[in-house]
């Protein structure tokens, strides 16, 4: 039986609303920083700012018409909103839109090529969708043929929507239709349990798997990040991150848990206008993978006291290396900068690390910065391959357990019977556990190093990669099954740059298979190369021997295509 | 006509990062020619991996610096800012 219950009501003037939020879910703290900060900027947009009351009423207008829209069908709370949108004003107000009708979000890339949206759409129990300005292109094509009919909000069309050039069997519901709407008081009724937002992640099946993130998963990352972080109202927070990675959730609703205001990092200067753009804006927090603070530094942006208005530096999603982490301590040196370490299932970051100030030489010797000690109420242990406990000191797989690691894979039971297991100890009864696929060990000073992947996960860009997706996708463009995706090449500290492909026997020349996976794939799974490979080795199983195709690589002993 | 070291160094980089826009702009299909005033990054030229990719190797090319303090981001970033975002002297 569901506990936990509580109730949220809101009005559409904005003016009242109750909320119990001894229970808090990631509305509940954008509401309550929306009542105590109302006429503060919530979000900051190509120079636009939108006060928290701006923000809460768009969102209430959106979610009046989802709710009205689904007033029809007594089961709409099994329903999900999709967002196909890209940092705009819309795209914010329609995450707390899905919230208001206690829909879980599910963000739609539209920089995703088009297969991959429409596998996340037929995955998901998406019955409505948010377009905005940026992703309306995207939007006809992905929609045509899709078996379903969906509801389709378009608040930012300025004019009358071609409907003659989208597809039919939708609702498309405009810009008119929407200011039209009255904005009903939805009510959501949620426990702890529903879910908040269903991210899809690289899957080792070849399709992408989903991760339902409960309210009571992000809320008890966010107030611990909180608990650790104490943000005020005048703070600013970078927002660099696509909805689809999960570190956007800790960008939002930690600025707006605390009245804060989030900055959305113009698009119009690349990399080279983020050093621009902490100074402009007077950005007080800051988070990115390491790679973004990798090609500042390349560029030459990370000068010593470049960025005195930080005061915290947060990096997540890859390693991080120590050198980079010096270099942008001395660029923001009135900021704490953490390494936090944690995979979607777990919810944003589960575990953090504060580089000390003052360089220590054991410390500084490690190619990467420590990824820590887990957040308050989670644990981690390591263990080995059957899953027991590894002795003091020695590495293991690092397992993951508490309140902010999910209930297991959306509509996987198999997947999630495998990677959802707890260690075998008694210590890991009561609480939820994840099998991470990584290695770590556990420094007495420090807390946990991260040793690297243990299967075929890895991360380029930040990104998980699944390298059997990209070789399911090379497969299909290549027209043969004599293929294989390798990270390469390998930095100085060990960690992948890019990823290349293998092929032993194709008709289809390289452009055509690199087409062919560019149609497929994000930008960050396509192989940068193609290599030939004259004699495919094999194991003894019959399988592809990836440590000689590596050796291959190592030795130049592959022909371009 | 006679031109500075100044001028002929930024003819060089602005001839070499056109050089390196040619694959991309085929690829993004882009079908307008590209001039000075055309924001790259925002009708999708290009992406941030580009700009960096683009960037270094005009550094290594002609032999000079990038300085992103040079650009004036409020206004974009353009063929043209790219260019005098390098140092020639």
């Amino acid at each position: 039986m569901r506990q936990s219950r509580w109730r949220i009501n809101l009005r559409s003037n904005g003016a009242a609303l109750s909320c119990n939020e001894a229970l808090p879910s990631l509305l509940a703290l954008f509401l309550a920083s929306r009542r105590s900060y109302q006429n503060r900027p919530a979000l900051w947009i190509e120079g636009r700012t939108f006060t928290y009351s701006e923000l809460y009423d768009a969102a209430g207008r959106l979610a009046g018409v989802i709710r009205a829209a689904r007033s029809h069908d007594a089961g709409y709370q099994r329903y999900q909103c999709g967002l196909l949108v890209n940092r705009t004003p819309t795209a914010y107000a329609a995450v707390l839109a899905s919230l208001m009708v206690g829909s879980p979000y599910v963000p739609l890339n539209p920089r995703f090529p088009r297969s991959r949206l429409r596998d996340v759409l037929l995955s998901s129990a998406v019955d409505t969708i948010v377009v905005d300005h940026r992703s309306s292109a995207v939007v006809g094509p992905l929609l045509d043929s899709l078996p379903r009919p969906l509801t389709v909000l378009m608040p930012d069309a300025e004019t009358a929507v071609d409907y003659a050039a989208l597809p039919r069997g939708h609702r498309y519901i405009p810009r008119g239709e929407i200011e039209g709407t009255s904005p009903a008081a939805p009510t959501a009724d949620c426990s702890a349990e529903d879910g908040a937002y269903l991210l899809f992640t690289s899957g080792s099946t070849g399709t992408p798997k989903g991760v339902l993130i409960s309210h009571g998963n992000a809320a008890a990352y966010v107030n611990n990040a909180r608990a650790r972080y104490r943000p005020g109202p005048e703070d600013r927070f970078s927002q660099l991150f696509d909805f689809s990675f999960d570190l956007s959730v800790h960008d939002m609703f930690l600025a707006w848990s605390s009245g804060a205001c989030l900055y959305c990092a113009p698009e119009r200067g690349g990399v080279a206008g983020l050093g621009d753009f902490i100074r402009r804006c007077g950005l007080t927090f800051w988070f990115s993978v390491p790679a973004t603070a990798a090609f500042m530094r390349q560029l030459r942006m990370l000068k010593p006291c470049s960025y005195p208005t930080l005061r915290w530096s947060l990096f997540c999603g890859e390693a991080l290396p120590m050198g980079l982490a010096r270099a942008w301590q001395e660029a923001a040196p009135n900021s704490i900068v953490e390494n936090l370490y944690g995979p979607t299932e777990a919810t944003v970051a589960f575990t953090a690390y504060r580089l000390p100030r003052q360089r220590r030489s054991e410390l500084d010797e490690l190619p990467t910065v420590p990824i820590g000690m887990p957040l308050a109420g989670q644990k981690v242990m390591l263990v080995d391959d059957n899953g027991k406990p590894m002795p003091d000191g020695e590495a293991g797989e690092l397992c993951l357990g508490g309140s902010q690691v999910a209930a297991g894979y959306w509509r996987a039971r198999g997947q999630s019977a495998s990677r959802f297991q707890p260690p075998q100890c008694a210590d890991a009864e009561g609480m939820r556990w994840y099998r991470t696929g990584d290695r770590a060990v556990m420094n007495r000073e420090h807390g946990l190093i991260f040793l690297g992947r243990i299967d075929r996960q890895v991360k380029i860009r930040g990104h998980r990669v699944e390298l059997m997706e990209v070789e399911n996708a090379m497969r299909v463009a290549a027209a043969t099954d004599m293929v294989a995706a390798l990270p390469w090449p390998i930095g100085d500290d060990g960690l992948a740059l890019g990823l290349v492909g293998l092929v032993a026997r194709s008709q289809k020349t390289a452009a055509e298979i690199i087409d062919g996976c560019r149609g497929r794939l994000p930008d960050y799974m396509v192989p940068s190369q193609l290599y030939r490979v004259a004699n495919w080795p094999l194991n003894g199983n019959g399988k592809t021997d990836y440590t000689s195709l590596t050796g291959l690589l190592r030795n130049a002993d592959v022909e371009l295509q | 006509m006679l031109m500075s070291n100044s001028s002929s160094k930024s003819e060089i980089i602005r001839s070499t990062i056109l050089e390196l826009l040619t694959p991309r702009l085929s690829r993004s299909g882009f079908r307008n020619g590209v001039d000075a005033s055309t924001q790259l990054l925002e009708v999708g030229l290009i992406d941030s991996k580009d700009l960096l990719d683009i960037i270094l190797e005009v550094e290594e090319r002609c032999a000079v610096e990038f300085d992103a303090e040079r650009i004036d981001f409020e206004s974009g970033l353009t063929l043209g800012s790219l260019i005098s975002a390098f140092a020639t002297s």
